[in-house]
């Protein structure tokens, strides 16, 4: 049934959209822009903003995917993604769990302990001093271990348990389940929202990080996408312009730097941008819920 | 649901075994290990060809770091505080140098040995680089070998729109009466002629000039030497009259409105957009290499003409205006006739140093390998080997007396291949440049007139102040310019700046230069 509106109102709603539809599209513009670029070939001119390149190429890709180190960053960053995100998801459940019981002895304790971390932390050399003792200098698991939990994850996911009634464990623990079994079949499922956002936060985070890889990985065939797309953003911008004559590529390509650059990004991003939609929904749900209350 | 999972959970367990199978390491027992830091743009393959190659060579291990070159002195430092020394310890910033002597990281390198074990090196230190080889000295001993940058004995580069200029029927300027009547002319005189007055003069990079005429650089710490003493420019009588000229092009609408944002607009650096746009009529942007434009001289392959490669700048500009001309012009002549400079970037580029507790035999025989990767390598193909990897596989010369290759392979493609091949283990010493490159930029007189500081490093004084002293810098001249305060006001800035630390900084260089000259 269509609802009757003034004059006003109309005129009201229809600003607002279009407002919206601008703000949309300044937001989606940059990436727009990006994509543009990592099509355009080496005649148009970088410094420009324009919709659609006059002259289009897929050389950059080709150039892209011909880089081998994007697919060894490419597994690197799969592995630790999947592996680090399984990993993480079990630890802060283990976690929260216990600590959202009123009857767990000591509680605050434990949870000032945690919390703690969550404001202090040791730096950047205890930290590395720490990865190096345990023999992770080097390994891929460098790049797991040291964030395997999440405090904040892990507060948000016990306050979500928190919210599910206590009547539940009661009537599962009359029907003589144990509280590993209450947790997995009972907690867990009714949690899903919750941790589609912690699995969605801790996978872009993993997916996005580059820094850990500089400091603890030093061979080049265990770094992560990331550091290998800056790196080629970097060189990017280095090229052959950067060098005092003296050392010469002879085939005038029909690749820029900055399209190179910009592909290297859409290839990057694409595959955690994709991710996203599919976990929209529990997201919003999911952040609401679990905020900090209480 | 569940089976899924099932099958996932193997699949992730079988990646993880995978990735987690890594190899270890063998180490080359018997033999002396070389840790090795570098400039490197990738990391080095373990087993890396070039590796193997000077393991060999040189009958040692060779241990490179792999430290991002972006991140090199931050990630060093954790590795330093975490204990760990390099035995080849490349200080990336010349400054840092006193401050790892102070900590003890650095071990003395006697001059005898220097003499010995890098005669070549030596004796170009002492002809063509004896200022920058003695900075390496801390208190009468050598801590680090200079890495000396000769590409910069190019100054920046002072580019005018030739297109503009002939279509006003103007020359390129000499002195500062000719430029500000191009200037004045590129603002008022319609030059792209669309009768719109969009145009200026010149913006934020373009003021080098008029800095550059008095031999000052305002926006870095370029120390001189006036009468004898350690003077920096910015705060001189000089620096008043040239901001009397600025403020007057702001009024007359011949500077850029918006100069304080800059030329550069984002994106590769030395890009002046504001030039490239059109907007104004000259700019001092970049390095001379940048402005290459098509058939500005040749490279030879066995005596075929190859045009030269195209301004990373140029390219730009071309592409959006093809038919911009461009001129290149000399530092201006002051009213009484005094030829003015303009900035030059620092030569010393680096300090390579040996790490402390090294032993001596050790230390020997980094100083013949540095002997042997440096520019004063009598050999020119073992020269270029270090540089770019195995001859005819990686690289093949194109001109062996013009020190001019062709890349060849992957590294055609990427100029990080070369790092993950190995060729780490290279450095600039310093020699002369013999590129076609080079030529021509002493043929169009870039190595004329720039202005170098006397002192190039930093000191504790520098560190304290500096981000102070900047700060109120930049807000005078700004507000001088923009006439937001009177021209006078540039008098109480000079007592204020000397009071906030100034002076301080100008009596600790006065204090290392009168005990260095």
């Amino acid at each position: 049934m269509a609802v009757r509106r003034s004059k006003g109102e109309t005129i009201f709603l229809a600003v607002n959209y279009l407002v919206m539809a601008l703000l949309c599209l300044s937001m989606l513009f940059p990436f727009w822009s990006l994509l543009a670029k990592s099509f355009a070939a080496a005649s148009v001119p970088s410094t420009q903003l324009y919709f659609w390149p006059s002259q289009t190429t897929l050389a950059n890709y080709a150039r892209v995917f011909a880089n081998k180190n994007i697919w060894i960053g490419f597994g690197n960053t799969i592995f630790r993604t999947v592996v680090g995100t399984i990993l993480s998801l079990v630890m802060s459940i283990h976690v929260a769990y216990p600590l959202s019981k009123k009857y767990l002895p000591n509680r605050t304790f434990w949870t000032s302990l945690i919390v703690f971390t969550m404001f202090f932390s040791g730096g950047m050399i205890p930290e590395y001093i720490l990865v190096r003792s345990l023999k992770l200098y080097n390994s891929r698991w460098a790049l797991i271990f040291p964030i395997l939990l999440n405090t904040f994850n892990m507060i948000i996911i016990r306050n979500y348990f928190m919210s599910i009634p206590d009547s539940l464990e009661e009537s599962a623990k009359i029907d003589g389940a144990n509280d590993l079994l209450i947790l997995y079949r009972i907690i867990i499922p009714l949690s899903f929202p919750i941790i589609a956002t912690v699995v969605l936060w801790t996978a872009v985070s993993h997916w996005n990080a580059w820094f850990d890889s500089l400091i603890y990985i030093s061979d080049g065939n265990k770094q992560v996408l990331q550091t290998i797309l800056r790196r080629i953003v970097l060189e990017g911008s280095l090229q052959l312009m950067e060098l005092q004559g003296g050392a010469m590529a002879m085939e005038a390509s029909n690749v820029s730097s900055e399209a190179i650059k910009a592909a290297t990004v859409i290839v990057a991003t694409t595959p955690i941008l994709v991710a996203y939609p599919f976990l929209q929904k529990y997201f919003v749900k999911g952040v609401l819920v679990g905020s900090l209350k209480g | 649901m569940k089976k899924g999972f099932v099958v996932l959970s193997i699949l992730f367990l079988g990646l993880t075994l995978v990735f987690a199978a890594g190899s270890k390491d063998a180490k080359t027992d018997g033999k002396m290990n070389i840790s090795w830091t570098a400039y490197q743009m990738a990391p080095t393959a373990k087993n890396a060809p070039m590796v193997k190659y000077y393991e060999d060579m040189f009958g040692v291990g060779l241990d490179v770091w792999n430290i991002d070159y972006q991140q090199y002195t931050e990630l060093l430092n954790i590795r330093l505080a975490a204990g760990e020394i390099p035995d080849m310890f490349m200080v990336m910033n010349p400054a840092d140098l006193s401050g790892y002597v102070e900590q003890g990281l650095l071990a003395p390198i006697p001059l005898e040995k220097i003499k010995k074990f890098m005669p070549n090196t030596y004796a170009t230190y002492q002809r063509d680089f004896p200022n920058e080889f003695a900075m390496g000295q801390i208190d009468g001993q050598f801590y680090g070998l200079a890495s000396i940058s000769t590409g910069n004995m190019f100054r920046l580069p002072i580019i005018y729109n030739q297109t503009w200029l002939d279509a006003l029927g103007l020359e390129v300027p000499t002195n500062i009466e000719e430029f500000e009547r191009v200037i004045y002319a590129f603002a008022h005189g319609d030059p792209d002629g669309n009768g719109k007055k969009d145009t200026y003069g010149l913006s934020m990079d373009g003021l080098e000039l008029l800095w550059g005429m008095y031999g000052m650089v305002p926006y870095q710490d370029y120390f001189s030497v006036k009468d004898g003493r350690i003077a920096f420019m910015p705060i001189e009588p000089e620096m008043k009259e040239a901001l009397a000229y600025a403020r007057k092009w702001y009024q007359d609408g011949v500077l850029d409105p918006e100069f304080i944002t800059g030329e550069n607009a984002g994106g590769y650096w030395a890009i002046s957009h504001s030039f490239i746009n059109g907007r104004v009529g000259m700019t001092v942007r970049g390095n001379y290499y940048h402005w290459l434009y098509p058939g500005d001289y040749n490279e030879y392959d066995d005596g075929k003409p190859i045009p030269n490669q195209v301004g990373a700048v140029s390219k730009e500009l071309l592409a959006i205006s093809p038919d911009t001309k461009i001129a290149f012009g000399q530092p201006l002549k002051n009213m009484d006739g005094t030829q003015g400079g303009i900035r030059g970037y620092h030569m010393l580029a680096r300090f390579y140093g040996i790490g402390a507790d090294v032993p001596e035999e050790k230390m020997d025989k980094i100083l013949e390998i540095l002997e042997h990767m440096g520019d004063s390598n009598p050999d020119r193909d073992a020269w270029a080997t270090a540089r770019h990897g195995i001859q005819g596989e990686d690289w093949r010369w194109l001109e062996k007396d013009h020190e001019t290759i062709l890349k060849l392979g992957q590294y055609m493609d990427r100029e990080s291949y070369r790092y993950e091949n190995g060729s780490v283990f290279w450095w600039t010493s310093g020699s002369e440049l013999k590129s076609r490159q080079a030529e021509w930029g002493r043929l169009m007189e870039f190595d004329k007139n720039g202005i170098y500081s006397v002192f190039p490093l930093s000191l504790e004084a520098m560190n304290r102040y500096n981000a102070q002293l900047q700060t109120l810098r930049e807000q005078a001249y700004i507000q001088i310019i923009t006439g937001a305060r009177p021209l006078d006001y540039f008098d109480t800035f000079v007592a204020e700046y000397l009071k906030i630390g100034g002076k301080e900084v100008i009596d600790a260089v006065q204090a290392w230069y009168a005990a260095n000259n």
